[in-house]
C-alpha cells in the first residue's frame, strides 16, 4: 500500500477465542490497555466518591473505615493496576514495531505476563466481596497498621497476594522487553539509533527487574507475618516496621520512574512530529533517561525523612540532583518546539498540557526534597497534590497524547479532533482546579487520608474547588469514551502514516499485519521513516 | 593501554557497557551510602543491585558474539560467525547488534499462558484459603505447562528441520561447483 493512499477497509470480526489465545504482541498490548483503562475508570470513580465526601464538612457518603478503604483502593488501582500496566500496554504494542521485528522474543511469556497481571488485579479487587471488605491500610501498606492485629480483613491478604502476582507479571514483562530490544533490533539499528520511546522502555524494564523483587519480598514477608506467625515487621515481637519502608520505597521510588519514563518517551515521539523537527539533543535525552533510571535507586528514603531513621542530608542531595536530568528533558522538548512549524493537533495539545502540569509536580518535588520543609508538609494535602501533579500529569496527559497519536496505527481509525479538544480542555482546566487548591490545603495543615474536617478550619472552599475540578476531569473522560466509541463504529480509513511519523511503526500498515513488516527501510538514524520519506518523496513503500 | 581498555570494558558493545556502568554506579553509591549512614537495609539493597547488574555484565561479556565485537575493536579476525551484515551496506550490523538473535516461528494461538496464569493465581490463593484453591489450580497449571512445552518443542523441531534442509541444499550447491 502506498504511503499516502487512503482506502476504506472492512472492519475485522471480533472473536473472543482469538483474543484469549493470542500471543501477538499487538493484541496483548491492546488487552493490557483495555484492562488498565477499566481499572483507571474504577479508580477514577473511587476518587470522585472521595472528592464528594470532602466537598463539605461532616460525613456524607461513608464512615472513616469506608474512607480508609477508598483511598487504599484508589491508590493501589491507579499506581499498580493502571499506571504501570499502561506503559506495559504501549510498550507491548510499540516496541517490536519500533525496533523492526515481528514480535517479542518470548511471545507466550508475554501472554502469561498479561494474564498474571489481570488475575492479580482481580484478586486485589476481590477484597470488595471478602469478609471485612477491601484493605484499609493505604496503598503503601505500612506495618504495623497492615499487620493482622490492626487490619483483620481478608481484603488485606488478597491485596498482598494480588500485588505479588502483578509484580511477577511486571518482572516477566521486563525480561521480555530487555531481551527483545537487545536481540531483535533491525539491521543498522545501533543503540544510539533506537527510538526514544523504546529507550525509555529499556530503562524502565531494567528498573522493574531490580526494584519489583524488593516489593515482592516485602509482600511475602508481610504475608508470613499475617498468616504464618512471623514477626518481620512487628516491633512488639522484635520486628522492624521501618524495614518495610526501606523495602517498599526501594521499589516505590524507582516505580515513580517506571511509571513516568515511558510517558516521557511518548512526548519525545509526539513533539518532534508535530513540530516538524528532529528531537533536540537525542543523545542528551538518552543519557538523561539512563541517569534518571539509575539514580532513581538512590532517592528512596526521601519518603522517610520524618522517621528519623535515615540519613536525611544524603537523600536530600540525591533528590535535588535527580531534578537535573529531568530538567534536561524539559529543555529537549522546548528546544524541539523552538522555531518548529508546530501543528496544534490533539496529541500535541496533550503534550503541551503535560509540560505545564508536570512542571508543577517537578518544582514541588524540590520543595519536598528539603527535609525542613518536608517535616512541615509530610502527610498533608501538599504531598497529595505533588504526587498527582507528577503521576497524573506524568501519565494521563502523556497517555492521552499517545492514544490520540497511535490510535490510527492501532485501529486504522482516527479519534475525533473536536471531541479530543473538548476532552483536552476539560483536563487542562480541571486538573489545576483539582490540585492547586490542595497545595494550599496542605500548606495550611489539612492532613491527607482524613474523611472529615471541621467547618471552622477554613478548608471548605478550597475543598469545594477541588471537587468541582475533579468533576470536570470525569466529564473529560466521558468525552474520550464517546470519541473512542464513535471512532470504532467507523470502518478503518487511515493511511499507514497519517501524521508524518519518524520511527518504524509508521512504516507498517495501519493496523499492522500479524508479522508487522514486509520490508524495512535502511536504518541510518533514529528517524528511519523520515529518512525514507525524504529520500523517496512521493514513492510508496515496497 | 590494552589493560585499561579491558578494565573499563571499552571494547565491549554498548549494550554490555551499559550493565558495567549500572554495576559500578550501584557499588559506588552503595559503599558511599554505607559510610554516610551505617544503615544496613539500604546498603544491602544497593550492593545487591550492584551485584545483580555485575552478574548481567559478566554474562553479556562472555557471550560468544559479543566477543566478536571486542576482537573487531582490537583488529583481530573474528573467531565465531558474525551476525548478518546490513543489507543496505550502510551499517555495520554485526557490531551494532552484537547478541545472537533467537530465531523462531510465531507460536500458534494457545490458551496455555491463560491456563498457567489462572493456575498460578489459584495456587497463590492457597496461602489465604488453605489447600482447596491449590488443588483446583494445579489442573490448569499442569495442562498449561505441558501444552506450552510440547508446542514449543514442536516449533523447535520444525525450525531444526528447515535448517537441516537448508544446510543440505547449500552443501549440494557447493558440491556442484
Amino acid at each position: 500500500m502506498s504511503a499516502g493512499a487512503i482506502a476504506v477497509r472492512p472492519a475485522a470480526r471480533f472473536s473472543p477465542a482469538e483474543w484469549v489465545s493470542t500471543t501477538d504482541h499487538k493484541r496483548i498490548g491492546i488487552l493490557y490497555l483495555v484492562s488498565a483503562f477499566a481499572f483507571f475508570l474504577l479508580g477514577g470513580l473511587i476518587a470522585l466518591a472521595m472528592r464528594a465526601e470532602l466537598a463539605a464538612p461532616g460525613l456524607q457518603l461513608t464512615d472513616e473505615q469506608g474512607y480508609n478503604q477508598m483511598f487504599t483502593m484508589h491508590g493501589t488501582i491507579m499506581m499498580l493496576l493502571f499506571a504501570t500496566p499502561t506503559s506495559a500496554a504501549l510498550a507491548n504494542y510499540l516496541v517490536p514495531l519500533q525496533v523492526g521485528t515481528a514480535d517479542m522474543v518470548f511471545p507466550r511469556l508475554n501472554a502469561l505476563s498479561f494474564w498474571l497481571f489481570l488475575f492479580g488485579g482481580l484478586i486485589v479487587l476481590s477484597g470488595y466481596v471478602a469478609a471485612g471488605g477491601p484493605p484499609d491500610i493505604g496503598w503503601t501498606g505500612y506495618p504495623p497498621n497492615s499487620e493482622l492485629p490492626y487490619s483483620a480483613t481478608t481484603g488485606t491478604d488478597l491485596w498482598i497476594v494480588g500485588l505479588a502476582l502483578t509484580g511477577v507479571a511486571s518482572i516477566l514483562g521486563g525480561i521480555n522487553f530487555t531481551a527483545t530490544i537487545y536481540t531483535r533490533r533491525a539491521p543498522g539499528m545501533s543503540m544510539l539509533r533506537v527510538p526514544v520511546f523504546t529507550w525509555t522502555v529499556l530503562v524502565t524494564s531494567i528498573l522493574i527487574l531490580f526494584s519489583f523483587p524488593a516489593l515482592t519480598a516485602a509482600l511475602a514477608m508481610l504475608l508470613l507475618d499475617r498468616r504464618f506467625g512471623a514477626t518481620f515487621f512487628l516491633p512488639a515481637a522484635g520486628g522492624d516496621a521501618i524495614l518495610w519502608q526501606h523495602l517498599f520505597w526501594f521499589f516505590g521510588h524507582p516505580e515513580v520512574y517506571i511509571v513516568i519514563l515511558p510517558f516521557f518517551g511518548i512526548l519525545s515521539e509526539v513533539i518532534p512530529v508535530f513540530s516538524r523537527k528532529p528531537l533536540f539533543g537525542y543523545r542528551a535525552f538518552v543519557f538523561a533517561t539512563i541517569v534518571i533510571g539509575v539514580y532513581s535507586f538512590t532517592v528512596w528514603a526521601h519518603h522517610m525523612f520524618t522517621t528519623g531513621a535515615v540519613a536525611n542530608p544524603f537523600f536530600s542531595i540525591t533528590t535535588f540532583i535527580i531534578a537535573v536530568p529531568t530538567g534536561i528533558k524539559f529543555f529537549n522538548w522546548i528546544a524541539t518546539m523552538w522555531r518548529g512549524r508546530i501543528r496544534l493537533a490533539t496529541p500535541m495539545l496533550w503534550c503541551l498540557g503535560f509540560i505545564y502540569i508536570f512542571l508543577f509536580g517537578g518544582i514541588t518535588g524540590i520543595v519536598l526534597g528539603s527535609p525542613p520543609l518536608d517535616y512541615h508538609l509530610h502527610d498533608t494535602y501538599f504531598v497529595v497534590a505533588h504526587m498527582h501533579n507528577v503521576l497524573v500529569g506524568g501519565t494521563v496527559f502523556a497517555l492521552f497524547a499517545g492514544l490520540y497519536f497511535w490510535f490510527p496505527k492501532m485501529t486504522g481509525r482516527r479519534l475525533s479532533e473536536p471531541l479530543g479538544r473538548i476532552h483536552w480542555a476539560a483536563w487542562v482546566v480541571g486538573f489545576p482546579l483539582t490540585f492547586l487548591p490542595q497545595y494550599q490545603l496542605g500548606a495550611i495543615g489539612m492532613p491527607r487520608r482524613y474523611a472529615d474536617y471541621s467547618a471552622d478550619a477554613g478548608w471548605t472552599l478550597l475543598n469545594q474547588l477541588s471537587t468541582a475540578g475533579s468533576l470536570l476531569l470525569g466529564v473529560g473522560v466521558l468525552v474520550f469514551l464517546v470519541a473512542v466509541g464513535l471512532a470504532l463504529r467507523r470502518p478503518p480509513d487511515q493511511p499507514d502514516d497519517p501524521w508524518g511519523g519518524n520511527s518504524l511503526e509508521w512504516w507498517a500498515a495501519s493496523p499492522p499485519e500479524h508479522h508487522n513488516f514486509r520490508t524495512i527501510p535502511p536504518i541510518r538514524s533514529e528517524r528511519p521513516v523520515f529518512d525514507a520519506r525524504e529520500r523517496l518523496p512521493g514513492e510508496g513503500r515496497a | 593501554m590494552s589493560l585499561i581498555r579491558r578494565v573499563l570494558a571499552l571494547d565491549d558493545p554498548q549494550e554490555t557497557r551499559f550493565w558495567w556502568f549500572l554495576s559500578a554506579f550501584a557499588f559506588g553509591i552503595g559503599l558511599l551510602y554505607w559510610f554516610v549512614s551505617r544503615e544496613p537495609a539500604g546498603s544491602v539493597l544497593l550492593l545487591a543491585f550492584g551485584l545483580a547488574t555485575g552478574v548481567m555484565a559478566i554474562v553479556l561479556s562472555l557471550q560468544p558474539v559479543s566477543r566478536v565485537v571486542r576482537e573487531r575493536a582490537r583488529g583481530d579476525r573474528p573467531g565465531v560467525r558474525s551476525a548478518t551484515r546490513d543489507a543496505s551496506g550502510g551499517g555495520t550490523a554485526d557490531v551494532e547488534r552484537p547478541f545472537l538473535d533467537e530465531e523462531g516461528r510465531f507460536p500458534a494461538p494457545t490458551t496455555a499462558p491463560l491456563a498457567v496464569g489462572a493456575g498460578v493465581a489459584l495456587m497463590a490463593l492457597a496461602t489465604i484459603f488453605g489447600p482447596a484453591p491449590a488443588i483446583v489450580g494445579v489442573l490448569p497449571f499442569a495442562w498449561g505447562v505441558s501444552t506450552w512445552l510440547s508446542s514449543a518443542r514442536a516449533e523447535l523441531d520444525v525450525v531444526e528441520d528447515i535448517e537441516r534442509i537448508e544446510a543440505a541444499r547449500v552443501a549440494r550447491s557447493r558440491g556442484r561447483r
